[in-house]
């Protein structure tokens, strides 16, 4: 071994020990950081602001199970965009034939009640509908008007309960407590991924304290760089209800028409 | 001249259907859509028998059907900002009792070309229009006339009959403005005679059949209902047009009409001065109104009414919008020259005012509610048949679903405050899988024989559907 190559030899090596020092530096920093020094709203709160796209498509199957394994299937396709301090939804039924045509337009306002408008084939015109009882069921899923909504973490007192794993992932255990009653929940706790901050599986629990339903992600896919959810499940604990959420396309980022968050595309779609 | 106008537009109904049939044949569909046409369709076939609870008279149905087959199309052009809408629909309908009545129609519901462009819309064709935000009751929903072979068994959407237009939408930043042309009147289909629904029912027979004079009989049996000619014929000398401006402020979403339309549901108008007493035994078909018209000795033209329908000008306004957990919104309407029937069934033209408020809620036990209040104000009030001065009405609306939406429970009900008639429609759904479905139900009907409600008190149906939706 000629000393040019030993140096480069040598050379090597340190840069890989340095990039490995480096790199467990950075490990250490991100435990010290999100491990013991993050509050469970700090967590909640970067569970709220991960990028999930400035815009995006999904068309989703629903499929309604009751307890005896009767199934219901239900396509929809949504749209969102996230417009800063306001997010506007745009959700179109188009299976099975009984709901078909039925179209659903969210503006979800930060500081104030959402507006919501529903268009209903039968009824021929696009009509105003209540935001605030959050409590009742989405379209008859397990799923609440609550629980499709994002929910803001000042919404909630938050507490890191301890540290736990799902599936494959660490996860962090917070409990979020709602204030003045701005919920229909005593209390939530999440499965969020340290990695990720993808809240991976919930338990709702009623104003009596009782567990009543769990939501759990039970597929989770990295596309177009955002962690993306593509099998969730909400189960009922009292009825033994579920409701299957699949994923079965997807579009981020693809410029999505403003014209579609309208009154007028609500009606003429 | 005006034949003329009528065959063209007939024509360009039919060539929208031809366009539509090659089209449809160059369409492949696909999961991605990538498709130059978008190609939406969907259907039903359902049946509805109505069974009648008690037999009243020998006259009376005691079973009707109705079975239809809608099919629903719509094309969307991805090179060209057009949509074409073709509905098309085959009924089968039958009144079986002693006359055994038949029906089997092939329609054009509908059939459109709709143009659009970011800042408008022009929409031609034969289409259905939806104005006002009341449900079921009719205040400025005016654009589309209605069919009442079957009284009110059918809601408002359900009844409307689709017109040849042309509507077009301009779209401001933060208002809407649409206008509507309807170029042919086309009035409400309203049947008289022969039918438990028809407006003076089985009056005819009742007097043929009945121990009557011959000369009696013929009297009765002579009277006619005429549509009048240029009504009958599409003249565009009956042109109709509105305007609706609508926005929405701080959370309240308003309009505000003009509309210069005919009041589709016709007047019968008396040729000679005899015919007011034919109106009145019509109307209230008692033996000493029978002799009155008798002791006239009425013939010829004293026996022919005209189905009358009147201009109306409308100015309109609806708002809409949440107030916590409930839902609100109201119409108001102004009508100039609306025609009622004097005491003495004579005809006049009053103008008057109807205004309406709703409310609807839906209670964290799954319970959802609508309530609605109308009052109707006729202006320069003198004694009317039927119509007081103030009148006033309720509807309330009550669905719960079970099963997670498998079955639902409604009601459905109607009270005239002022005339003390009243109709409820209580009624059970199970949707089976999405596709099938089947409901059990009945209307009653109460009140006075001179009321709305109260002239079908003797027809409570109990009914039962059965839908295919595709």
């Amino acid at each position: 071994m000629d000393n040019k190559s030993s140096y480069a030899s040598w050379g090597k090596i340190s840069m890989a020990v340095l990039k490995i020092t480096l790199i467990w530096l950075v490990c250490l920093w991100g435990v010290l950081l999100y491990g013991e020094d993050l509050t469970g709203r700090e967590i909640m709160e970067e569970a709220f602001n991960r990028y999930d796209g400035d815009d995006a498509y999904f068309k989703m199957e629903m499929k309604l199970v009751d307890k005896k394994g009767n199934e219901r299937k239900r396509l929809l396709e949504i749209y969102t965009k996230d417009y800063g301090n306001l997010i506007k939804t745009f959700i179109k039924f188009i299976f099975p034939p009984d709901i078909e045509g039925v179209s659903f337009l969210s503006w979800e306002n930060q500081d104030k009640e959402d507006t919501q408008y529903l268009y209903l084939p039968a009824l021929g015109r696009v009509r105003r509908i209540v935001s605030t009882q959050k409590n009742l069921r989405f379209v008859n899923t397990d799923f609440t008007y609550e629980d499709m909504q994002r929910r803001r973490p000042e919404q909630d007192t938050h507490t890191l309960l301890r540290e736990s794993s799902y599936k494959d992932y660490n996860c962090f255990v917070v409990e979020s407590i709602p204030k003045k009653g701005s919920s229909q929940y005593s209390k939530r706790i999440s499965w969020v991924g340290k990695d990720n901050f993808v809240i991976l599986k919930i338990e709702f629990y009623n104003k009596k304290g009782k567990k009543i339903k769990e939501y759990r992600i039970k597929e989770l896919k990295k596309i177009a760089g955002i962690w993306t959810p593509t099998e969730v499940i909400m189960e009922d604990l009292i009825d033994g209800h579920r409701t299957l959420m699949k994923t079965l396309k997807v579009k981020y980022n693809q410029g999505v028409d403003d014209a579609i968050f309208s009154i007028r595309h609500l009606q003429e779609d | 001249m005006r034949y003329l106008a009528s065959d063209i537009f007939k024509k360009i109904s039919i060539y929208i259907l031809t366009v539509s049939l090659v089209i449809s044949g160059k369409i492949i569909e696909g999961e991605d859509r990538k498709e130059s046409i978008e190609w939406e369709k969907r259907g039903e076939v359902f049946m509805r028998v109505y069974q009648d609870t008690i037999e009243d008279s020998r006259y009376e149905t005691n079973q009707e059907i109705d079975s239809r087959f809608k099919w629903k199309n719509k094309f969307k052009f991805r090179s060209f900002p057009i949509i074409l809408g073709i509905n098309l629909e085959a009924r089968y309908q039958a009144l079986v009792g002693e006359d055994t009545e038949k029906d089997l129609d092939l329609l054009l519901k509908e059939a459109y070309l709709k143009f659009t462009k970011p800042s408008y819309s022009l929409k031609i064709g034969r289409q259905t229009v939806t104005w006002g935000k009341l449900d079921d009751i009719i205040v400025l929903d005016r654009v589309n006339p209605q069919e009442y072979k079957w009284f009110i068994l059918w809601d408002k959407q359900e009844r409307k009959i689709p017109v040849f237009m042309a509507k077009y939408d301009y779209y401001g930043n933060n208002y809407q403005i649409e206008t509507v042309i309807v170029p042919f009147f086309k009035p409400s289909y309203v049947r008289f005679f022969g039918s438990d629904w028809a407006v003076f029912g089985h009056l005819k027979e009742v007097i043929e059949d009945g121990s009557y004079s011959q000369s009696i009989k013929n009297i009765i049996k002579s009277i006619k209902v005429h549509e009048k000619d240029r009504f009958s014929e599409q003249v565009l000398e009956n042109m109709q047009g509105g305007i609706r401006v609508k926005g929405t402020f701080k959370g309240i979403d308003w309009s505000i009409y003009y509309m210069y339309f005919y009041n589709d549901t016709p007047t019968l108008r008396e040729r000679t001065s005899k015919g007011n007493t034919v109106k009145k035994f019509l109307y209230i078909p008692t033996n000493s109104n029978l002799s009155q018209l008798v002791a006239q000795n009425p013939s010829g033209d004293d026996l022919i009414l005209d189905r009358e329908y009147s201009r109306l000008h409308i100015i309109g306004v609806d708002f809409e919008t949440v107030a916590g957990n409930y839902g609100l919104r109201g119409e108001l309407g102004f009508f100039y020259n609306k025609p009622f029937l004097r005491e003495n069934f004579s005809y006049i033209e009053k103008n008057t005012l109807c205004a309406g408020i709703g409310i609807d809620h839906t209670t964290s036990g799954n319970l959802y509610w609508n309530l609605q209040f109308i009052e109707d104000i006729v202006f320069s009030y003198e004694n009317l048949f039927s119509q007081e001065e103030y009148s006033h009405q309720i509807t309330s609306t009550f669905s719960k679903d079970f099963l997670r939406g498998k079955l639902t429970f409604g009601v459905d009900s109607s009270y005239r405050i002022s005339y003390h008639d009243w109709m409820v429609n209580p009624n059970f759904t199970y949707n089976f899988n999405g596709r099938l479905s089947i409901l059990v139900g009945g209307f009653i009907f109460e009140g006075a024989s001179t009321t709305l409600f109260g002239r079908y008190a003797k027809k409570d149906v109990i009914y039962f559907q059965t839908t295919y939706k595709f």
